[in-house]
């Protein structure tokens, strides 16, 4: 703790109160909110799980922490960097928070078009694995398409 | 898909370094706020709904229907879903089909939220690239499906 004092010293000189509020915002929601919430269909059909939606939430709201703490890596880069990181989890989420960067600071808007558009085509690549992780069978339909 | 996505992500990615300068001075405003994840919560909720509503009331008949209302919120699931179907009870044309509509409607919905989030140069720009992706999976797809 000691050693790292002047590190943290100077992390928490970089942050400000509204970065600190948002952190503290999404560990409300993740980690105190989420683990609350039953993980079970309610609802006709048993379709709604608050669990799940509430996951979607959170997804969206890490993602977009994820666009704006970036900058250290310089705001091309760091917004590539989230587009791919998040394409892994959810490209439609991380379609909504590079929107919403893009509102918020218009003058990154072709960067984000860009982070936007890589993590779709991450998402084709990841379906195929998915797709012949399950069952190999089905790929020689599925490659044309994906490929292209 | 993945062709033409690296393709238009790697053009936006130019056009992008070329039009928006390295500034850390720029002032990135803090995107997040629980507003856009809590309305898109919502929209994913209602979104679950009519996917099992489709599959309550359409049955069989409805899986295209329901792969394309899946997609809307989540292409892994639709993926997975339907690779293990496979063989064993749609078949494989059945099977790569869904998931070909899964993947292209999920494509369709990212640009309806860049244009309807984002605004501006973003909803543009991910609008024609997506848009050229969607309508290359949809093309290959149709021609696989005629073909085998």
């Amino acid at each position: 703790m000691l050693v790292a004092k002047p590190r943290l010293e100077a992390f928490s000189r970089a942050l400000t109160e509204e970065e600190l509020t948002a952190a503290l915002e999404l560990a409300v929601i993740s980690v105190i909110i989420l683990p609350l919430l039953p993980n079970r269909g309610y609802g006709p059909w048993q379709a709604l799980n608050p669990f799940e939606i509430w996951l979607i939430v959170v997804l969206v709201s890490g993602l977009s922490c994820g666009v704006h703490r970036d900058s250290p890596f310089g705001q091309q880069r760091g917004m590539t960097l989230t587009g791919v990181a998040g394409s892994l989890v959810s490209s439609t989420a991380l379609t909504v928070a590079m929107a919403t960067q893009a509102r918020a600071t218009r003058e990154l808007a072709p960067t984000a078009a860009a982070a936007t558009v890589l993590a779709s085509t991450i998402m084709c690549v990841r379906v195929a694995v998915l797709a012949g992780a399950v069952n190999v069978a089905i790929l020689p339909r599925l490659l044309p398409v994906l490929s292209q | 898909m993945t062709l033409a996505g690296a393709f238009a992500a790697a053009i936006l990615n130019k056009r992008a370094a070329e039009t928006v300068p390295e500034r850390p001075d720029l002032p990135v405003k803090n995107p997040f706020s629980l507003k856009p994840a809590l309305g898109f919560g919502v929209a994913y909720a209602a979104i679950v709904l009519v996917v099992a509503g489709a599959k309550g009331y359409l049955g069989t008949t409805g899986m295209y229907v329901a792969a394309a209302c899946a997609a809307l919120a989540d292409v892994d699931a639709v993926t997975i879903a339907f690779s293990r179907l496979g063989a064993a009870s749609v078949g494989w044309q059945v099977a790569a089909a869904a998931v070909t509509i899964a993947v292209v409607t999920n494509t369709l919905v990212k640009i309806a939220i860049a244009v309807s989030m984002g605004a501006g140069i973003f909803g543009r720009y991910v609008a024609v690239a997506l848009g050229i992706v969607a309508a290359i999976g949809a093309l290959t797809g149709a021609l696989v499906f005629c073909v085998y």
